[in-house]
């Protein structure tokens, strides 16, 4: 359990790292995470199911300028590893997965409001890069920045490590305050979180004189699933 | 890039061809700007954004174009101030200001005025068309193929996502840096949103044909047209109205919960 939350922790890290301090390769988007955390604590079909659900919502807030915006990728890594352990501790699928996603919406809110100190402590890096510059030393101008990245990704540890610690001994201990008869209530949790990456990325996309193309690609969508190609 | 450099060695200033007295930059020194350039963002503060990781991508320019430790020390100082753009638009910005400041250095400017007037005025345009095409079109557009890859190949789809939306952008972080170091002060002119509307629309169009795609291919997975469909619009009109994703996803939970009493 412990080996699980230290690896789920350091993937945490690597996840806010990669968010915006560096690369920006989407390996911290939740398609990728998520199925990394699934493949971490062997399900690897819960990973990629709430990776596939959250990877376009979040998508909405453009990380631009000074905008504050929730941290989404560290929010939906800790959304499956809850869903995940959650699923082991109750064998409630759906149930596990409506609770992992609204925990890691809270984690993703209190994230955001991390990324916001974070940027307030990157401040100090600059009086120590002018020092720098005032001496041409160019090592440690470099040194300097990659304090920035450090910072984001002990904030991803520290979030991931105390909100993965109580999502894997806490929530599943709250298992039993929602009795197994309430279960159906949760059955529309997957079409529905489904509804809203349409929703987004129509919000992402749209353009009146664009509409000729959505038709298209749902015409050719039908004929796709109903020839049996999906 | 190697077309970039060749066309750029007819003109002053090139390492392969110099044609003027002084420091040059050479090619390996902008590739390591480049490989700087994914560290752009470290150290993002609202004091002055960008200004000190753009002063990491320089650092290579720097040690290139001043072995004396004040002229470098001045170089790094001017580009420790404020400066912002897009992470991978900023590439344009580190190559021109190499290219000025060879040319400052070989024609002995008075001032370092040009330079200063180059990055305040690439600033705004290199934020916002590289916020619209990267932010708002691309990543989302790859982010689509890459769900719906996930629907049909699972777990392996991964692989594919990220070839998708990583080998057009490693690629343009490298262009925008050579061919910014090949205009010099002219990128100011590359910078127009005009410029890149036939992206923007081809993209934006690309976007809603894969949206409707996804949609008959969500519908068919997840077994709930009318769910699907319904919560869309609703999200749809939410988002217009400028709400935050965490507050739509907590309506969308809040809806599930009611269509699960409901159905």
């Amino acid at each position: 359990m412990w080996e699980e939350l230290a690896l789920i922790t350091l993937l945490g890290g690597a996840v806010a790292a990669d968010t915006t301090a560096s690369f920006q390769f989407l390996i911290s988007s939740p398609l990728v995470a998520c199925t990394a955390a699934g493949w971490i604590l062997g399900d690897v079909h819960t990973g990629l199911l709430v990776g596939v659900l959250l990877q376009v919502p979040w998508m909405v807030e453009l990380p631009i300028g000074g905008a504050r915006f929730a941290h989404g990728n560290l929010g939906s890594l800790v959304a499956a590893a809850a869903a995940i352990w959650l699923t082991r501790a109750s064998g409630r699928p759906d149930f596990s997965l409506w609770v992992g996603v609204a925990y890691g919406v809270a984690v993703a809110a209190i994230g955001g409001y991390g990324i916001v100190q974070m940027r307030r402590l990157n401040r100090r890096l600059l009086r120590k890069a002018d020092l720098c510059a005032e001496q041409a030393d160019t090592a440690c101008i470099t040194r300097a920045n990659l304090a920035g990245a450090f910072h984001a990704f002990c904030l991803g540890l520290l979030l991931t490590g105390m909100f993965g610690a109580v999502a894997l001994f806490v929530l599943p201990a709250l298992v039993p305050i929602v009795p197994a008869s309430l279960d159906r209530l949760f059955a529309a949790t997957k079409p529905v979180l489904f509804g809203l990456t349409l929703g987004a990325a129509l919000h992402l996309f749209w353009e009146r004189w664009n509409v000729w193309a959505l038709l298209a690609g749902l015409a050719a969508g039908f004929l796709l699933v109903f020839g049996g190609v999906a | 890039m190697k077309r970039i450099l060749r066309r750029g060695a007819r003109t002053e200033g090139h390492p392969s061809r110099p044609l003027v007295r002084g420091p040059h930059v050479r090619r390996s020194d902008l590739w390591r700007a480049w490989a700087r350039g994914f560290f752009v963002q470290s150290s993002w503060n609202y004091e002055r954004m960008l200004g000190l990781g753009f002063a990491n991508c320089v650092v290579p320019i720097a040690k290139r174009l001043c072995p004396d430790p004040r002229c470098r020390a001045t170089l790094l100082k001017r580009h420790l101030e404020f400066f912002n753009a897009h992470p991978f638009f900023s590439g344009w910005a580190v190559g021109a200001v190499a290219r000025l400041e060879e040319q400052a250095l070989q024609e002995r400017w008075p001032d370092d005025r040009p330079i200063r007037v180059l990055k305040k005025r690439l600033a705004g345009p290199l934020g916002s068309i590289g916020d619209r095409l990267f932010w708002k079109l691309w990543r989302p557009l790859a982010s689509l193929v890459g769900v719906g890859f996930a629907l049909v190949l699972g777990p392996i789809a991964i692989l594919l996502f990220l070839l998708l939306y990583n080998g057009p952008i490693v690629y343009y972080r490298a262009r925008s840096i050579f061919r910014g170091y090949r205009l010099g002060f002219d990128v100011v002119r590359e910078m127009s949103l005009r410029r890149y509307a036939k992206q923007e629309r081809w993209l934006a169009a690309s976007g809603l044909a894969f949206t409707g795609l996804l949609a008959a291919f969500g519908a068919h997975h997840f077994g709930n047209a009318v769910l699907v469909g319904s919560t869309a619009f609703v999200a749809f009109a939410l988002f217009r109205k400028q709400f935050s994703a965490a507050s739509v996803l907590v309506s969308g939970l809040l809806l599930a919960l009611l269509a699960g009493a409901v159905l």
